[in-house]
């Protein structure tokens, strides 16, 4: 990962050091370059469009915040993805203890995006929609945002082994569900 | 490794190009010969095929912008904690305002101490061992239930109230001529060592004047200043925690010495004359408790306690039904109605009430704790803390067990002794099973 969507390492080093310089443009300038990726990520644990927004505005709030305390030790995309990993964790979360009723606007949103749903495969979609936030952002890190283990044990702050140990039940679970709703597995 | 089984995981693995070469090697030579493990591999990977290209479609991502000011601004206030710290505060400055004036009225009693040393401020139960051991009991006269380490545990004893040394005959009987005098200062009280009426009336005065001294609830000990009858109920009242036995011995001795020479003087006198009454200490402890709750069955009815103070048997059963009958006398306590049991929980547990000991209030002093006080059945005794009463009796009868009973609230170590404590002297509440 020498490169994070169009900005370099080194860029982002620059680019974090102007903002805690006082340079408020910076800011902007990572969040331009970093905003795909981050909502790629929101997106592939969310499975949904309104709340990956949200969490992309969640996590550019937190960095925003806690940019002065960012160390250095990490490479800033890792650190910046990491609290965006916890921010559409945190989203799914929230977004259980919602309420299950929704207003007859929203729904009709929920409508209008069924017929242009996130994932292609319904089966898939369903599949991952049954599973752990933390599950999902193992599997989406991987198969879908092209992280390798050592990239994923970053984000998700563990060892190597560990992530993959996750990645791997992660990975049985999803095929446990896919199996169920009658994906492939099943015929 | 053509034949060995190859677990899903290193398969895995083994697709995802995460084993070294030459473990690479040997799974693809043990896939190219079972079937079973390449028709797994072949569903994995359509699986895992299909779920990479269904990746989401993250366009849109363009329109977003970071608008930090749309942000709301923190709440700075949380509502729910503001009224939790504001019902807090309040509950502390009404706990202080109460304690303050608790202290308050305290202090301006200075009862006359009696006995100087002796005293332990360490929260230890009051111990009391078989009659045949002949420990000489715990007196704290005018203190009522304090709790131990309280202010008012460290108070010295009303001289009025420890002149009141009963037999068991006159605590029975004086207990209702005494609860009668206390309810009309003019009617007779009980003498302070024979039980027999008194025609003068201080007694009946110092129930309710030694009650006041602990200041409202604090005074409940004191109310044993009364006559004959309410003297023993005073000592039982009063019986608060002291450091061990020796101690108390040593201070029923001096309490006694200083009744019979010196009942109003200086306590560094009484502890001088103590000293040289070994005679009298031999007559106390010459003074055995034989029998005590031989006949205990119904809580009710022949709750006994023993009252090693005086080395007297007090049936309580009958002092207590006689006392509910004075209108003058507040409460007793434990007061053992019907299947009722009660215990008390004195304001900021300065007071603790154990099964066992027992105060007097004066009608005023019960409108006061009645909100205090809390009213277990004997059942939920029985039940919930899986003390039965009667084994209460029948320690007692059966001898002194060393056990350890420890208070789950306060962690007070009570050693078990001539009864099981139902509640804790120290906090009052209850106590499990030993």
């Amino acid at each position: 990962m020498a490169v994070t969507g169009q900005v370099s390492i080194d860029q982002d080093k620059v680019l974090v050091d102007r903002f805690l310089q006082g340079d408020i443009a910076a800011f902007d300038e990572i969040f331009t370059c970093h905003k795909e990726r981050v909502f790629a990520i929101s997106l592939s644990i969310l499975g949904n469009h309104e709340d990956a927004e949200d969490a992309v505005q969640d996590t550019f709030s937190l960095v925003h915040r806690h940019l002065t305390k960012f160390d250095g030790r990490a490479r800033f995309s890792t650190w910046l993805y990491r609290i965006a990993v916890n921010s559409a964790i945190q989203c799914t979360r929230r977004r259980k203890a919602r309420p299950k009723t929704v207003e007859l606007t929203e729904a009709m949103h929920v409508v209008a995006e069924s017929a242009n749903p996130v994932i292609a495969d319904p089966v898939i979609q369903k599949a991952m929609a049954q599973m752990d936030g933390k599950d999902r952002a193992l599997l989406a890190l991987f198969y879908w945002q092209d992280m390798t283990l050592e990239e994923i044990a970053e984000v998700i702050a563990c060892s190597p082994n560990a992530a993959k140990t996750r990645l791997f039940r992660a990975r049985e679970r999803f095929k446990q569900n896919y199996v169920q709703l009658g994906g492939e597995g099943s015929v | 490794m053509t034949t060995r089984h190859v677990s899903p995981r290193k398969l895995w693995e083994y697709q995802e190009g995460l084993l070294s070469d030459q473990e690479s090697n040997q799974i693809a030579e043990h896939v190219r010969n079972c079937e079973n493990c390449k028709k797994a591999i072949d569903l994995d990977q359509s699986i895992f095929t299909k779920f990479q290209e269904s990746r989401p479609n993250a366009a849109g991502a363009g329109s977003l912008r970071f608008v930090p000011s749309d942000r709301p601004v923190e709440r700075t206030i949380n509502p729910l904690r503001w009224a939790v710290t504001v019902a807090g505060v309040a509950i502390l400055a009404f706990g202080g305002i109460g304690v303050f004036n608790s202290l308050s009225s305290r202090k301006a009693y200075q009862p006359t101490p009696v006995v100087e040393n002796n005293r332990s401020t360490e929260p230890q139960p009051i111990v009391r061992e078989r009659g045949n051991k002949a420990q000489p009991p715990p007196v704290a006269h005018g203190e009522g239930m304090a709790a131990p380490g309280h202010k008012n545990s460290e108070r010295k004893t009303d001289s009025t109230v420890s002149k009141q040394i009963v037999s068991p005959k006159n605590v029975v009987e004086g207990s209702v001529e005494g609860g009668r005098a206390a309810s009309n200062p003019a009617t007779p009280t009980a003498d302070k060592d024979t039980g027999k009426n008194r025609s003068d009336g201080k007694s009946a005065v110092s129930l309710n004047e030694a009650a006041k001294p602990s200041g409202g609830l604090g005074g409940f000990g004191g109310g044993g200043g009364g006559a004959g009858g309410y003297a023993a109920l005073g000592y039982l009242a009063s019986v608060t925690v002291h450091k061990d036995h020796k101690q108390l011995s040593q201070s029923i001795m001096e309490r006694k010495v200083g009744e019979k020479e010196q009942p109003h003087g200086d306590s560094a006198e009484l502890l001088r004359s103590a000293a040289s009454k070994d005679s009298l200490r031999e007559e106390v402890r010459s003074q055995q408790l034989t029998d005590v709750a031989g006949n205990a069955k119904n809580v009710s009815d022949y709750l006994y306690y023993r009252v090693n103070l005086d080395n007297v048997e007090i049936k309580l059963g009958k002092v207590v039904d006689e006392l509910r009958n004075q209108t003058s006398v507040g409460f007793v306590l434990p007061l053992v109605l019907s299947d009722t049991v009660v215990s008390a929980q004195f304001k900021n547990a300065e007071l603790g009430i154990a099964l066992g000991n027992i105060a007097i209030a004066t009608g005023t002093e019960w409108e006061d704790m009645k909100g205090q006080i809390r009213f277990f059945s004997a059942d939920e005794v029985n039940k919930k803390r899986d003390v039965k009463l009667g084994a209460t009796a029948r320690s007692v009868q059966d001898g002194a067990k060393k056990a350890i009973l420890i208070c789950p609230t306060c962690k007070l170590r009570i050693p078990q002794r001539t009864w099981t404590w139902i509640f804790c002297p120290f906090c009052g509440n209850p106590l499990g099973k030993p």
